[in-house]
């Protein structure tokens, strides 16, 4: 698995990690993130249960693993939480933030703890003495509990699925380099997975106003600059919940 | 590096998912003899009604009848028991066998990790994922901890989960093993109970028919039913016996590693 810092003032830190030469062909590919703000870390949406032993391995060259504190899972996949138990069982002071919603859920991937309740209005997450990180509803983007994370310090945007991409093996740059030709590789996904053009424009909405320099979605490239905005476009004028 | 396959998830040595099968087909083996109590009960009820329907002399056989329906209900009580330890047992597997698999990740990530390092100890760490025999304390593992030992490195955390998640599973095998002991004793219980009891019963009503002048009633097909009964019994407990000695043999390889096992829980820095 590769590591590549997207941003870095000093205090706070952006890693993401993927593109997993190791992962069996029989997994998607996922991407997993790493913000560190004072040394704190907190991963979101760490991968499924085949991702653990590389995610460790990639990670320990990037903090501490014992100064992971936290981890956020954007909504209830497999290929985002079914880790779980694995990462109870490393670091087992970690406290686990999830929608409200998959709360009793997502505790069927094992470790036996109680998870952290996401409210339906989002929340702001504490990290290293920072108080900015903030969850962004994404409900029904896809899951029916769904967070984006808003970082307005590093102003980049977790999206979860939303700008997700199914790549073919070939392409494996970690950022969009021509959005015309990129979204060959998400109209399908997004017309599939995503059900509700309602929600879809909501959450466009909420984001709009951001000050956003990289989107960071957990399958697929990282949009920068100004296709961030080109994607909000896109996915606005996309009529989703309509593949089939 | 290798591809994540997860192929090191199954021991050599022993199967847990074997062990959980075996219990599980104990339990329902166990369980068909259930219906045959409901049927020696009816039997029995049947007996006692053509005895007090026919106002005959049949003080001392009501008596046999009596002690059969308590048989019978000793018999529910052990089945229920039986029950109840199969369930543990297997529920215990279960964790043992979700336990083996998290120790094969963290291997993976164990070898992953020190992949960074030299090539000894990532040689090590590899021979580590591949062992099959992680239950006895194996050179490399001793060569590997004392790499890490007093070095405040990833490794050393990974480790100290496999060690920890090891000596948990350890404890569950122990639970697993404790169970398995407890059927044992309630099988050998069912023996005595229900053939040796329902059988000796059935034969003494036998006598009792004859010589109390009920041997034109039906009162001797009636016993020779509850024989029947036993019989069955009998084929049905000694199907369990021999998963029970099935599941003996899958537990073997684990008994002396656990009997012997005396490894660290955590290594400290």
């Amino acid at each position: 698995m590769i590591s590549h810092e997207l941003y870095n003032d000093g205090a706070r830190r952006w890693v993401y990690l993927g593109r997993d030469p190791n992962k069996s062909d029989t997994i998607i590919d996922t991407n997993q993130y790493l913000i560190v703000h004072n040394g704190e870390g907190m991963l979101l949406d760490p991968g499924g249960i085949e991702t653990f032993p590389s995610m460790v391995s990639t990670l320990s060259r990037e903090i501490e693993l014992e100064k992971i504190t936290t981890i956020f899972a954007s909504h209830q996949d497999p290929d985002i939480i079914s880790s779980l138990a694995l990462w109870f069982g490393l670091l087992p002071n970690i406290e686990v933030y999830v929608p409200w919603v998959w709360g009793t859920f997502i505790p069927h991937f094992g470790g036996g703890r109680v998870l952290k309740s996401i409210p339906d209005e989002g929340m702001t997450f504490s990290l290293g003495g920072s108080n900015d990180l903030t969850l962004v509803p994404a409900h029904y983007c896809h899951s029916s509990g769904n967070f984006s994370l808003y970082d307005p310090t590093a102003k980049v945007l977790f999206s979860g699925d939303i700008g997700a991409a199914l790549l073919p093996p070939s392409l494996t740059d970690i950022f969009v380099s021509n959005f015309s030709k990129h979204t060959q590789f998400m109209t399908g996904f997004h017309k599939r997975w995503m059900p509700s053009n309602e929600a879809k424009n909501k959450w466009v909405h909420r984001v709009r106003d951001l000050n956003i320099t990289l989107m960071c979605p957990q399958h697929g490239a990282i949009f920068r600059d100004g296709d961030v905005k080109q994607f909000q476009d896109w996915f606005e004028n996309l009529d989703v919940g309509s593949a089939i | 590096m290798m591809a994540a396959t997860g192929e090191n998830m199954t021991q050599n040595s022993y199967n847990v998912s074997d062990i959980n099968k075996r219990t599980l087909n104990i339990q329902h083996n166990l369980s068909l003899i259930k219906p045959l109590i409901r049927k020696t009960r009816y039997l029995a009820f049947n007996s006692k009604f053509t005895v007090d329907n026919l106002h005959m002399r049949g003080g001392s056989f009501s008596a046999l009848v009596k002690e059969l329906n308590t048989i019978v209900t000793d018999l529910e009580s052990i089945l229920n028991e039986v029950s109840h330890s199969a369930w543990e047992m297997a529920k215990s597997a279960s964790k043992c066998q979700q336990m083996e698999n998290q120790i094969a990740f963290y291997n993976r990530a164990l070898f992953y990790t020190s992949q960074n390092k030299s090539t000894s100890i990532s040689m090590l760490a590899y021979d580590l994922m591949k062992s099959k025999d992680w239950l006895k304390e194996s050179p490399a593992e001793k060569q590997y901890q004392n790499s890490l030992f007093q070095k405040n490195t990833p490794e050393f955390t990974i480790w100290n989960v496999i060690l920890s998640t090891r000596s948990e599973m350890i404890e569950e095998f122990e639970r697993l093993f404790q169970y398995y002991r407890k059927l044992a004793k309630l099988v050998d219980k069912i023996n005595w109970v229900a053939v040796q009891q329902i059988n000796l019963i059935a034969i003494t009503a036998l006598v009792e028919a004859s010589w109390t002048g009920f041997a034109k009633s039906n009162i001797p097909v009636l016993s020779n039913n509850i024989r029947a009964m036993a019989r069955q019994i009998t084929l049905v407990e000694t199907n369990a016996i021999n998963q029970l000695v099935d599941l003996h043999a899958n537990l073997q390889p684990l008994e002396t590693p656990i009997r012997s096992y005396n490894f660290q829980k955590r290594i400290s820095a």
